[in-house]
């Protein structure tokens, strides 16, 4: 994660499409850093000279440019800089080994065109948190490094992203979610945590465990899953609550119960704005899909 | 190659076209273009190049906008008001809508996106003519929303400018 330098946000845009430096600009804008940098390059060439005088906290490059490719750019970004600046791509390359090469070179993650905003804007806060030491909850890293294995295992090799993302609004989730309710040794009440999957990350999860990436889209569009893929994230979200509480006085909990809420329930609304802490997460498979997954501690 | 199904290619296009434009409609498959023609539309070509040895086979990916959905997508982008827009903007706004809307209709990991560039409109429909396949999608409401988006293979030997 890059420390903001005096308190200004530097970025640097690289894309041969002023069009699409203009749309990354308007959501670096929308993050609402109290200061900031951006400078723009159109072609990798133009980039490599900025930044023998410019250090930016985070690089944000096109893959398909004159001359120099983005990955080729990403190449001599990462061999030049190390981890002094990080990058990750825009661009509507979705071929995964392409991607995987993209990663191998050292990009921090790669989002496909079109994009959602808030994809994008959770990978700036990532590497560019508003208050310079990480927009979110401090988070244990065991807790998280379980999830991750986890998720490696579930995604069967597959490049994905899971890291925190700003909280979701009510209206960010899907129609209906999964949820689950955490208690000591698997009993409540009481009620001690409880974790929310939005159908994006049921589908994604089932779709590449079992190999049905094309079924992903069916769950997301439908808004609803079958048994088979319930009973899947059910097993994701026991161990994920089990890992995600690690550090806790009486955990690690276990899941009790499981069920499909809809957004409207009261409660959840409730659960989201009081409780005792919460950090979201943003699950990325690129060229599959993305979802969401959120944590709650209430007790 | 493995194009998308149909279905996909609609749902894509239309999730990308909403991207650009901020505006959501959904595309259908057609047979005719819709555009208001006149001596100076240019279409947008965007070539992909498939390692298919012996032989390099080439796919192009085609945009065909009619001038106000050009201005709408390039003010969109570009976050300003229609007066303030350049013909650089507007062309910028067109390759980058090509771009993106084609780029992921293609699922091949042997597949190499060059780059989009405008061509007469004419010159376009000649280097469509000797396709043996082709795709047309089009706006589900054709009178209000002008957009063609067109996939079809190119002719390795009629194609020496477009293969360049």
């Amino acid at each position: 994660m890059s420390a903001m330098t005096n308190g200004v946000a530097k970025f640097l845009i690289v894309d041969d499409s002023r069009a699409i430096q203009s749309i990354i600009k308007r959501v670096i804008e929308s993050c609402n850093y109290p200061n900031l940098e951006i400078q723009n390059a159109n072609d990798a060439e133009a980039a490599i000279e900025i930044l023998e005088k410019f250090t930016p906290d985070l690089v944000i490059t096109d893959w398909h440019m004159q001359k120099v490719s983005g990955l080729e750019f990403c190449q001599h970004v990462c061999q030049t800089y190390g981890n002094k600046i990080p990058i990750g791509f825009v661009t509507t390359e979705s071929s995964t080994e392409k991607i995987n090469s993209a990663y191998q070179s050292g990009a921090k993650f790669v989002i496909n065109k079109p994009f959602q905003d808030a994809d994008l804007r959770t990978q700036l806060m990532r590497f560019v948190p508003l208050n310079g030491s990480g927009g979110v909850e401090k988070i244990d890293s065991s807790a998280m490094a379980s999830t991750v294995a986890l998720l490696s295992t579930l995604l069967q090799g597959q490049p994905f992203t899971f890291v925190p993302c700003p909280p979701l609004a009510l209206e960010d989730f899907s129609e209906n979610n999964l949820i689950g309710l955490f208690g000591i040794n698997g009993k409540t009440p009481p009620v001690n945590a409880l974790a929310i999957m939005e159908m994006g990350a049921v589908g994604v999860l089932w779709g590449m465990n079992n190999n049905q990436q094309s079924m992903i889209l069916s769950v997301i569009k439908n808004g609803t899953a079958t048994n088979d893929q319930l009973e899947e994230a059910t097993k994701f979200m026991d161990e994920f609550g089990a890992g995600m509480s690690i550090g806790y006085k009486n955990g690690p909990l276990k899941l009790a119960r499981s069920s499909i809420v809809s957004r409207q329930f009261p409660r959840l609304e409730m659960s989201l704005t009081t409780n005792e802490g919460r950090t979201d997460y943003m699950l990325t498979v690129p060229g599959i899909g993305v979802g969401y997954i959120t944590y709650i501690k209430l007790i | 190659m493995q194009l998308l199904p149909t279905q996909d290619m609609m749902r894509k296009i239309s999730e990308s076209w909403s991207f650009v434009s901020g505006a959501a409609f959904q595309f259908k498959e057609s047979d005719h273009y819709t555009f208001h023609n006149h001596e100076n539309l240019m279409a947008v070509i965007l070539p992909l190049f498939l390692d298919n040895l012996p032989q390099r086979e080439s796919i192009a990916i085609g945009l065909i906008l009619d001038d106000d959905e050009a201005i709408k997508v390039a003010s969109h982008m570009f976050g300003t008001s229609p007066e303030t827009l350049s013909l650089a903007d507007i062309q910028d706004a067109k390759k980058e809508t090509c771009n993106i809307l084609g780029g992921g209709l293609i699922v091949d990991n042997n597949s190499k996106l060059g780059l989009p560039k405008e061509i007469p409109l004419e010159e376009f429909l000649q280097l469509q003519k000797n396709a043996t396949f082709s795709m047309l999608f089009v706006s589900d409401k054709p009178n209000e929303d002008l957009v063609n988006l067109v996939i079809f293979d190119v002719n390795i030997k009629s194609s020496g400018e477009f293969l360049s």
